[in-house]
Parts: C-alpha cells; structure tokens; sequence
C-alpha cells in the first residue's frame, strides 16, 4: 500500500451548508461525529444534502509510506450506486510527511434531484506523484550523488499508476430543502423512514404525501402496525396543554416501536408524526388542531380498529400549505376509502363531519420534540 | 427556660397541626357540597378544564378484589370477545376521581357525564361518563374505575356496552368490601431517590427512581404524562410543572406518580422535589 485514506469529512462545516453536507444527528442522544469516515470505527456515518446541489466539497487525510513525496495526485470515482459526482483528481501535499493534512475535493456532478436514502462507492486511486527532491538530496546528499538519486528517482517512479488506494461506500440522504424545525438538525431515525417513504418525490406535496400515506399504511411496531386507540383515542407520546399536543417524545415512540408488539397512538401522535417526519426532509410543515366536540362519518382509525363512527372533542392532523394530511384515519364518503393528503379544508371537513356537525375552533402549530 | 420549651411545644403542635389539616383537606374531595357536586381541575394550561363529580360517601368502604368471576357468569364469551373491560384499583375515591379526570383529559373520545346528560336506563357508579355511540363508557364504584370499551374489531352496539357496565356495576356494588383503605393491596413503595440534579425552575426536569415491591410486575407512570412514557423500572424523568389542579400547592414542586401491579392495584406516590441552586 502506498497511500491510505485516513477519513473524510463531509459536515466540514457545521455552521453552513453551502459547500458541504448538512448537520444531522442519529437521534435525540447520539450525534454524528466529523470526520464521517474513518477506517476500523464501527460504522461508516451517513451525511445529508439537498437535492440538486452541485459541487459538493469534501475534505480527506491521506497517510502514505511511498517516502519523500511532495505531493499525490488523488481522485475518486463512482463504481457502484447513485453518488452526487465523481471527485476529480486533485494534489493532496505532504511536503516530505507521512500525513496530509486535510485536503478538499469538488464533486463535479450533482446531488439526485429527488429525495431518497442512497448507498454508493467511491473507487479512491493514487494517480501521480511529485516527490520532495530537496528533502532527498538534503538528506542523502553524501551517499546519493546527482546520478545516484536519478537512480533512485527512476526506481521510485517505476510504481505502477493508477493504484488503488480504497473502495469505500457511503449511505446518504438527498432532501427537498433544509431540514425544518422541530428537525431542523434532523435525526437519521427519520431519515431512515421519510427518505425512503418520500424515495423519487421532487415536490413538497407529493413527498409530503407519501409520507402521510406510509405512516398509515407502513409504520409499523414489531409485530408490524401500530394501532389507534380505540375508541378512547387517548395520548401516548404527545403532552402539552389541552388542544395543544404539540410536544412529542420521539425518542420514547421509537423505543417502543422497535422493541413492543403493541404500540397505540391517537391523532394528536400521528399528526405530530406527519409534522416532523415532513419537516425533516424540508416540507415547512404543521399540525392542526380542530376542536369543540363534533360527531364525524365513519373512519378507519390507523391498525387494527375497523370502519367506525366516533364523537371527538378534538381532532389533530398534518397541515402543509393550508392543506390536509391525516395520516391517522381513512374518510370515505362517496365508497371510495382515502387517505386526506394534499386535501382542502373544506373537502377533508366534508368527508369527516357527519351531516350537521362542525368544528368551532382550531388552531395550527409546530411539534417539538423530546 | 422552661417556658420557651413549653412555647416551642406549642408551636410545634401547632405546625403539627396544620399539617394534619392540609393532608386531610387533602384527602377531603372537596366535599359535601351543597348542591352535591364538587368539581375537580385537569392538569392543563392556566384555565384548567372542569369536571363534575357528584358527591360520594365520605365513609365509603374499599374493593379489594375485581369481581371477574361474578362478571363471567352474566356475560356470554361472544359478547366478551367484543369488548374490552379496564379497571384500576384505587386506595381512595380521591385517587380514582383524579385518575378519571386523566383519562377524560389524556383523551380525544368527547365523553359526557351522567349529571348533565343522565342515562335513560338509571345510574351506573358513583360518577359516570359516556361515549356510548362510539362504544366507550367509564364509571367509578368506591374506589375502582371501570371503562368498557368496544375493541374496535368486533364491534359492539351502544346498549351492549351499557349493559356490560350495569353488569360490572352490579358486580362491583355486590362485592366485598374493607373500611380499612391499608387493606388495599397496593404495591409498596420502600423508597424514592432523585438520581439527576435538582430543577432549578419549573419546566425543569428531574429523574427519580422509585424502589417498590409487590408479587406482580410493577409500572410507574407521572400522573397526566402521556402513555407511553410508562416504566417498569421506577426510573422516571418528569417536567416539574407548576400545579394547576386544586391539589397542589402553586408554591411547591411536587409531583405525582401513580405506580400499579399487573393486577391494576394502584398507589398514587406524591414526591416532593426541593429546587436546586
């Protein structure tokens, strides 16, 4: 080996995401630690870009034991998945060290223009050398006479380029725009479902759609759903004051989705989902509160609960560009069951409201998150 | 000499006192009242909702044991695979009333009680609330608190659910009974620690770890805290909120934790937590 990837980094600067990659988190206890890759740590850490960004920096270290070098000529290259460019082959110094310092490199390609959770390999590859020749002759200059070091030049240069330094893969995840509040700084465990659910989607509305559909159709505890709490509806994850559920304990929800067969929410939990989940991939999104008591047509709660009708005092869902997206219950009204995404106020109220009911306040707010 | 310490026992007394008074005004359910119904605060917001509860015997007598059996007899294993029945068994009418105003608050099932909106076929409890049409109904006997529940599968019609109830009601009315609350077999609480730092204000959150004992698993649970932030372990970080329920003193941080066994035998732990520098 003549030259190894010490690690890169691709949040080189947490303070903005200009050139480089963007702040996440894996969730509310652990951070992601800069450089993202480093080789024997245990996992090779994930970054974030907006989509359709172009030029993305990087930085890498290298080490080399090839000797007195000046300066390797390095690049990598795609082989495998859907990365966001090629880096092209750039001077990396060491000025006679064995260690570089950081050095950066310019993706000449461009982040996917859809949201999605990709994986790719980068083909990294020594490409030329300079060697210190002032280090050598100041070093040897009795025994390595001119002709002796041409020699010795003409040995060193014998190496065989290009030579392989590393293939590496990464896991990274292309959103709409950057990440909302309350994820503002967003959790990869939301990332690992909302880049996958919203997968292909380049608009606010159809990824914030998918999102609603998914948790209704697809999130799952260990025994693969998690259901309403029917009929009570009563509040799991969410606190706050009294039509205003507005704090999720999202640390908590995992925890219980990963490890229980039983996991119950109301719509004040999937509402507060449907915020954040969308949030975290840049939807500037809410939930909104109806409220005042009001009987509604029947409604297929999320899991296991059947087509019902139900007297609420309240009622809470995703809200996104003044529109609908409840991802707690399905409506039907006309024998044609649906999700409410993407819905106007006005058409959502007609599914929902038995005739002759309504609503008398509501509100619209932003999750925070615990 | 002699007459500070003579003082001093006075005062003492005096404080004793009082504090004897608080707790057992405490323990007073704010009643009776003159027309009957007290109303108990929830636990939310600086207009905290109210809710009516009609007045019970002080001298009420204690359930110790849920009556399954006698339950089982009325109730045919067709209609039982249809509902669900929860209970929680109280070591006070207090503790079952402030539970019932958790629920109803913890909730978005609109649930109306039985003074303002009587059942047509008589009382069922002491105090009793309902969603009948969308299968839900909840009540207090004594110190129990009972919600029968369609299960959202098989789902069962209004007057089904309502007669379940009458059922458990009459259960429950037929049941033996102790005067003496200690008989209630709660689980018992050997000893509450803070493991974090103090809060220095309120919204600050503090860990505690509660060391009870019972035959039966345990869990533990901040009263008015979500659900799903139940532990088994008796580790629990809490929000130190200001009260704003008529329990509390305004002034004190003291928080609330109701503990229960598998069997639903409930002890409500109340902690007072100092604030830190």
């Amino acid at each position: 080996m003549f030259a190894v990837l010490c690690c890169i980094r691709f949040n080189y600067d947490q303070n903005s995401h200009t050139y480089d990659a963007l702040d996440i988190c894996v969730n509310g206890s652990n951070e992601i630690d800069v450089p993202e890759y480093e080789p024997g740590q245990p996992t090779n850490d994930s970054f974030a870009y907006i989509k359709s960004q172009s030029s993305r920096k990087v930085q890498a270290r290298f080490y080399q034991d090839i000797g007195d070098i000046g300066s390797l000529k390095i690049k990598a290259t795609v082989y495998s998945g859907t990365g966001f460019g090629n880096l092209p082959a750039t001077w990396v110094t060491f000025n006679g060290s064995s260690n570089s310092s950081y050095t950066t490199f310019t993706s000449n390609g461009s982040v996917p223009s859809t949201v999605g959770r990709r994986v790719f390999y980068w083909k990294w590859e020594l490409v030329d050398i300079i060697y210190d020749y002032n280090r050598i002759l100041a070093v040897k200059p009795i025994n390595h006479p001119p002709k002796e070091l041409h020699k010795e030049r003409e040995t060193i240069t014998s190496i065989d380029l290009p030579q392989d330094i590393e293939n590496i893969s990464h896991l990274y995840y292309t959103l709409l725009s950057s990440p909302q509040s309350p994820m503002s700084v967003p959790w990869t465990d939301v990332l690992d479902y909302a880049c996958v659910w919203a997968s292909g989607e380049s608009s606010y509305s159809s990824a914030a759609s998918k999102v609603t559909e998914k948790i209704y159709n697809e999130l799952g505890d260990t025994d693969g759903d998690i259901d309403y709490d029917w009929p009570r509806g009563r509040l799991f994850y969410s606190s706050g004051s009294s039509y205003n559920w507005r704090t999720f304990d999202l640390s908590d929800f995992f925890h219980d989705i990963d490890n229980n067969s039983n996991v119950l929410v109301n719509c004040s939990d999937i509402g507060n989902l449907v915020n954040i989940f969308s949030a975290a991939i840049g939807c500037n999104s809410r939930s909104k509160i109806i409220y005042g008591g009001f009987g509604t047509n029947s409604i297929d709660p999320i899991g296991s609960p059947n087509w019902n009708t139900a007297s609420w005092s309240y009622h809470q869902y995703g809200w996104f560009n003044n529109k609908v997206y409840d991802a707690c219950i399905k409506i039907d009204r006309y024998g044609n069951p649906r999700i409410a995404k993407n819905m106007t106020q006005s058409t959502y109220d007609n599914y929902l409201l038995a005739p002759g009911e309504n609503y008398s306040n509501s509100n619209t707010g932003n999750a925070s998150v615990e | 000499m002699r007459s500070q310490f003579i003082i001093q026992i006075y005062i003492f007394i005096i404080l004793f006192g009082i504090s004897i008074t608080l707790v057992g005004c405490e323990n007073s359910n704010l009643y009776p009242t003159e027309n009957g119904i007290h109303i108990r605060k929830g636990y939310f917001g600086d207009q905290p909702k109210e809710y009516k509860f009609k007045d019970v015997n002080p001298d009420i007598n204690f359930i110790t044991k849920f009556p399954w059996d006698d339950i089982h007899k009325d109730i045919s294993e067709d209609v039982f695979n249809k509902i669900e029945i929860e209970y929680w068994i109280y070591t006070s009418v207090l503790a079952a009333e402030m539970s019932m105003v958790e629920q109803l608050e913890l909730s978005n099932l609109l649930m109306k009680n039985a003074i303002d909106h009587p059942l047509a076929g008589g009382e069922i409890g002491d105090n009793c609330w309902d969603a009948l049409k969308s299968g839900a109904i909840g009540f207090i006997r004594n110190n129990v608190l009972i919600f029968v529940l369609n299960n959202g599968t098989e789902l069962s019609n209004a007057d089904e659910i309502e007669n379940i109830a009458r059922i458990v009601d009459e259960a429950l009315k037929n049941s033996e009974k102790v005067s003496d609350s200690n008989l209630v077999p709660v689980p018992k609480i050997n000893s509450v620690e803070i493991i974090s730092p103090l809060p220095k204000t309120w919204n600050d959150k503090v860990t505690i770890k509660i060391n009870a004992t019972d035959p039966k698993k345990l869990f533990f649970r901040k009263l008015a805290a979500p659900l799903g932030s139940t532990s088994d372990n008796g580790i629990i970080t809490v929000k130190i909120m200001k009260p704003v329920d008529e329990t509390g003193d305004p002034t004190k941080a003291k928080i609330k934790i109701w503990i229960w066994n598998e069997d639903y035998f409930v002890y409500l732990l109340e902690k007072e937590i100092p604030f830190g520098r």
